[in-house]
């Protein structure tokens, strides 16, 4: 697998099976994700993505080794997962639709207990100034791409270590994906903060990423540095529409 | 089944033996019932096949239509009520009144079926329970004569008695007492027959699939064409008919209505007996039925002696009971009791189907070759369990008073087992002249199989003496 | 018609308004967080009020429980003590009935959950009247409620224990919305009562989330029978007609809307003395008829009720 290739290694999944009932969607998977970098999980509809970084939250049947950074989670609650620093932004975004702005950021902060909430709030609200504008709104009528802002600001809340982002882009504009993007390259280089984003997209995730993988039917099929994928003609026939 | 005694071919002369067996017993239980029990527990037994059709009614709609509607006290009251008025008041037969209430339960079935299925889940839930809250308080309305047809608050009473008639008095349990619950056990035996027979047969039919379909799922249901809400109704409003009818039996058994008797209690026993007996089976209703008027009676038997509180002998115990039972089954057993029954049918035997030409889809002899060997032992073990069970029960009946019912337990278990040790037995040692199962025990087979038949004759014995105890036969009018 | 009579009816109804209130908030909250109607909610309160009883008969050898309430130093409690010690009992068994009999169950079916509720109501009430018989037992008032303890207003009289049921009901009232909307815990509540996975993935835990709400909701329950018990005699089945138009109330108002419980509490205790009262067909007896045909309407036209939001199935 891919040993040594990290200087640091901030998510290892071993042997990472998962299944819905009698069907088993994950098959063994086995991959690292480095820290302080951005990773991207490529692959088509219906291949494992959603429910890889569903199987690292342990939100379904799953066995394997999950290790955050050299702590083993396989066997820790979703809630607990959060306190231990890794926070998932779900398909869909998983805002609460009848919760205000401001307060799907406090409950995003709901782990914490220190007193610099409020200094975070107005940090990201600096970052998502739009998020400000409608900081009293019900959370349900913001438009897709804020909520999509709101799901991301709000994991911040927690002040993660690593943060997963399951399709971030699902349904919105392409100039708003460029934006988003963009700003997560900003917060990565900002913050050192470790990502692992499962994207449909892949030449925009390849962009932004530094390492990545392929999975194909639940397992992992290809992986490599984000230019290397780039240049692979599979993944360019494949992925990139090449 | 890995693990069954008797593997049979479907349709064999075995697997055919096995189904008289069970018939037999069906008509054994129904044959002995009036000839064993005391009136009184003839009358309980009335109880409980009623509240078993009322339960088979819920059942259509909880179990088979998906929808959750928990109020079929007030249906039940309905037909009870327009039965008691109809015979009382207008001198009618109790059947001639029985299109009249399965018609009026039909109507009200749509009544409140149109508008109640319209909401689905707790909310059904919540409407249907508030319908059975508030039946027995309508039936004190003094306008439109609903009062004096109901007699209100104090009830109506029937003054005219079920009486055998002559020409039926050869009934096993009328003999002397025409008028007795006995006569009614029959009439209410061929009612639950037939309302049995008409709803297997609903459920086999085209509305039949459709309704089970909209349980399955609903969405697909519609897709493929099901008109729900006529489908939901028609079910509903069967159902409310067959509970109005159960409502007649109510008082063609106990000559007497009250709206006391038709209340939100009467619902929850009604829930209570579809857990325990199996939400969605066929025969859970009934299994349910037997289970809540039996657990009743016994909770209540037991509570003087036990030194618990009772109000006129009407102790909490049984309730106490019923909430454990009703929380245990929805934990460990949500199939209830049939489910558990066929779990045991199936370590007994297993059935296993043939192809059109006749061969058999599992390999028929040699299967699971790790039973062979103890599978004459375990027959025999059967076999004994009866009489040794019978034995206990009689040791703890002397010791201790409370332990009331154990003996018939016993012999219960006796009639259950030896005819099973037999089967078992039997085929053990015919595998074993064939040669099939070379390992099989021929010792212990052929004495499962003897003990097994001595249970049988034993039984057979015992029934018969009771027969002729209760009934001599030389007093039977030949004509 | 008569004014005075009209308004001193009114008055009447709004005891039993806040009573139904408070029980209607009690079911509020656990159809919120749990999604589940509690049908034992009335037997869990009758049985607190018990427990008010015992702490306010102090140790005596012959009540149920005499002897353990003696264990508690202070008994006999005055009446406030004797109520705060039964709500917080009652909190304690809504906590555990939610961890031990609600949460293994998971995602069961609807009738699953009909099952359990129905089954610690019978069980509940079995216990009551096993413990200390069916027999109703004299609760003293809360608050003084004798011949020429009222207000008079217009003519017609207010009682004194009509406006301190409704103060403790908005005071409590009060303070729950406080809880729910500016605290760490309550914004969780609101969290999980939306939706379970969302705030399991921003790190709430759901399980004790939802325990706290059942021993809010109990709390709630406790209270509302602790104050009716003087008025409808404290015996087993006390709370089981209360529970029918709590019920109305609650469906009335919004399954899911603290505020519809109190508004529809009012409804539903005002239609019950004045429908009955100016409708000569609907007799006294007849007076659940109104609440429970309005519950029936408002779900048919209206299934979210007055100020719930639209969101049926359990989510």
């Amino acid at each position: 697998m891919v040993d040594d290739v990290f200087d640091e290694v901030g998510l290892k999944v071993e042997n990472l099976h998962a299944s819905y009932g009698a069907v088993e969607v994950l098959r063994g998977l086995d991959f690292e994700v480095p820290a302080k970098g951005v990773s991207v999980i490529l692959g088509a509809n219906g291949a494992g993505k959603t429910t890889t970084l569903r199987a690292i939250c342990n939100m379904c049947d799953t066995s394997g080794t999950v290790t955050l950074g050299d702590e083993d989670i396989s066997r820790t609650g979703t809630a607990e997962i959060v306190r231990k620093g890794m926070v998932h932004v779900p398909q869909g975004r998983g805002t609460f639709p009848e919760l205000s702005t401001m307060d799907n950021l406090m409950v995003g902060a709901y782990t914490r207990k220190d007193n610099e909430i409020k200094d975070d709030v107005d940090r990201w609200f600096e970052i998502f100034p739009v998020l400000a504008e409608r900081h009293a709104q019900m959370a349900g009528s913001l438009s897709g791409g804020e909520q999509q802002m709101l799901a991301v600001a709000r994991a911040l809340m927690a002040r993660p270590r690593l943060l997963l982002l399951d399709e971030p882009s699902l349904g919105l504009a392409p100039l708003i994906i460029e934006d988003l993007f963009e700003r997560f390259i900003t917060l990565n280089k900002e913050t050192g903060l470790t990502m692992l984003i499962v994207e449909q997209n892949a030449n925009l995730a390849l962009d932004m990423a530094q390492y990545g993988y392929v999975i194909e039917s639940g397992e992992i099929a290809l992986h490599g540095s984000a230019e290397q994928l780039k240049n692979d003609p599979a993944v360019q026939e494949a992925y990139l529409g090449a | 089944m890995s693990g069954s005694l008797v593997v049979v071919a479907k349709n064999s002369a075995e697997h055919k033996k096995w189904k008289y067996v069970q018939w037999a017993y069906l008509a054994g239980f129904v044959l002995l019932t009036p000839l064993v029990l005391e009136p009184f527990e003839i009358g309980k037994m009335n109880r409980a096949l009623i509240m078993g059709v009322a339960i088979l009614a819920v059942n259509l709609v909880v179990g088979f239509n998906g929808m959750l509607a928990l109020g079929h006290s007030a249906f039940m009251g309905i037909g009870a009520f327009v039965t008691a008025s109809m015979v009382q008041d207008e001198n009618w037969d109790y059947w001639q009144v029985i299109p009249i209430v399965v018609i009026v339960g039909f109507l009200m079935g749509v009544i409140v079926g149109l508008p109640a299925l319209r909401v689905k889940g707790l909310y059904l839930a919540l409407v249907t329970i508030a319908q059975a809250a508030v039946f027995p308080t309508l039936v004190n309305i003094d306008e439109l004569g609903i009062a004096k047809r109901t007699g209100g608050p104090n009830g109506k009473g029937v003054s005219e008695e079920v009486i055998a008639p002559s020409y039926l008095e050869w009934l096993p349990g009328v003999d002397g007492a025409r008028g007795g619950s006995a006569y009614r056990f029959w009439i209410i035996v061929l009612m639950v027959g037939i309302t049995l027979l008409l709803v297997t047969n609903y459920l086999r039919s085209r509305p039949g699939r459709a309704v089970l379909a909209i349980r399955d799922n609903e969405a697909g249901a519609a897709v493929y064409g099901v008109n729900l809400p006529i489908v939901k109704t028609m079910n509903f409003a069967i159902s409310a008919s067959i509970g109005s009818l159960a409502g007649l039996m109510w008082c063609l058994d106990k000559g007497f209505v009250a709206g006391q008797d038709f209340t939100f209690l009467l619902a929850v026993d009604l829930i209570i007996g579809l857990v325990l007996g199996g939400v969605g089976t066929l025969q859970g209703g009934l299994v349910g039925g037997l289970f809540v008027v039996w657990v009743n009676d016994l909770t209540k038997r037991i509570s003087v002696p036990l030194g618990l509180y009772t109000l006129n002998g009407d102790g909490p115990l049984a309730k106490a009971i019923f909430g454990l039972i009703l929380i245990l089954f929805t934990f460990f057993a949500p199939g209830g009791i049939v489910s558990l029954g066929r779990l045991i049918n199936n370590k007994l035997i297993h059935i296993v189907p043939l192809t059109p030409s006749g061969e058999s889809i599992e390999p028929m002899s040699g299967f699971d070759p790790g039973m062979e060997s103890t599978r004459a032992d375990t027959a025999m073990k059967l076999s004994i369990a009866g009489p040794v069970l019978l034995g206990v029960g009689w040791l703890l009946m002397n010791v201790n008073n409370l332990v009331v019912g154990v003996l018939a337990f016993g012999l219960r278990m006796t009639i259950l087992l030896a005819p099973v040790a037999m089967l078992v037995g039997i085929n053990e040692l015919k595998a074993h002249a064939d040669g099939n199962r070379p390992d099989s025990v021929k010792g212990p087979a052929s004495m499962a199989r003897n003990l097994g038949a001595l249970g049988f004759v034993f039984v057979i014995g015992y029934a018969l003496q009771r027969f002729v105890q209760t009934y001599p036969i030389w007093d039977i009018p030949l004509i | 018609m008569d004014l005075v009579l009209l308004l001193q009816r009114i008055f009447d109804a709004l005891f039993n308004s806040a009573i139904y209130s408070s029980l209607a908030l009690a079911l509020v909250i656990i159809f919120r967080s749990t999604g589940l109607l509690n049908f034992a909610q009335g037997e869990m309160a009758t049985f607190t009020a018990y427990i008010a009883f015992v702490f306010l008969s102090g140790p005596q050898p012959r009540l149920t429980g005499g002897g353990l309430a003696g264990l508690v130093p202070g008994v006999p409690f005055p009446i406030p003590l004797a109520i705060i010690g039964a709500v917080i009992c009652g909190m304690a068994g809504g906590a555990v009935t939610e961890r031990a009999l609600i949460r293994p169950l998971g995602r069961a079916p609807d009738l699953a959950l009909v099952n359990i509720t129905i089954g610690i109501l019978l069980a509940t009430n079995s216990l009551m009247a096993q413990w200390w018989g069916t027999g109703p037992r004299m609760f003293p008032a809360v608050f003084p409620s004798g011949a020429g303890q009222n207000f008079t207003i217009l003519g017609a009289r207010l009682r004194y224990s009509t406006i301190g049921v409704w103060a403790v009901l908005l005071t409590v009232l009060v303070l729950l919305v406080l809880l729910l909307r500016h605290t760490r815990t309550g914004l969780a509540f609101r969290a999980v009562s939306i939706s379970r996975s969302s705030a399991e993935l921003v790190g709430v835990r759901v399980g004790p989330t939802l325990m706290y709400g059942w021993a809010l909701a109990s709390g709630f329950g406790a209270l509302a029978a602790c104050l009716s018990a003087n008025s409808v005699l404290l015996e087993p089945n006390m709370m089981l007609r209360v529970l029918v138009y709590a019920f109305a109330a609650a469906t009335l108002g919004g399954l899911d809307s603290p505020k519809g419980a109190l508004v529809g509490g009012l409804i539903i205790g005002l239609s019950q003395t004045l429908i009955p009262a100016y409708v000569p067909f609907i007799g006294f007896e007849l007076s659940v008829l109104p609440a429970l045909i309005a519950m029936v309407a408002i779900l048919l036209v209206r299934p979210e009720g007055l100020y719930g939001t639209k969101r049926i199935e359990r989510v």
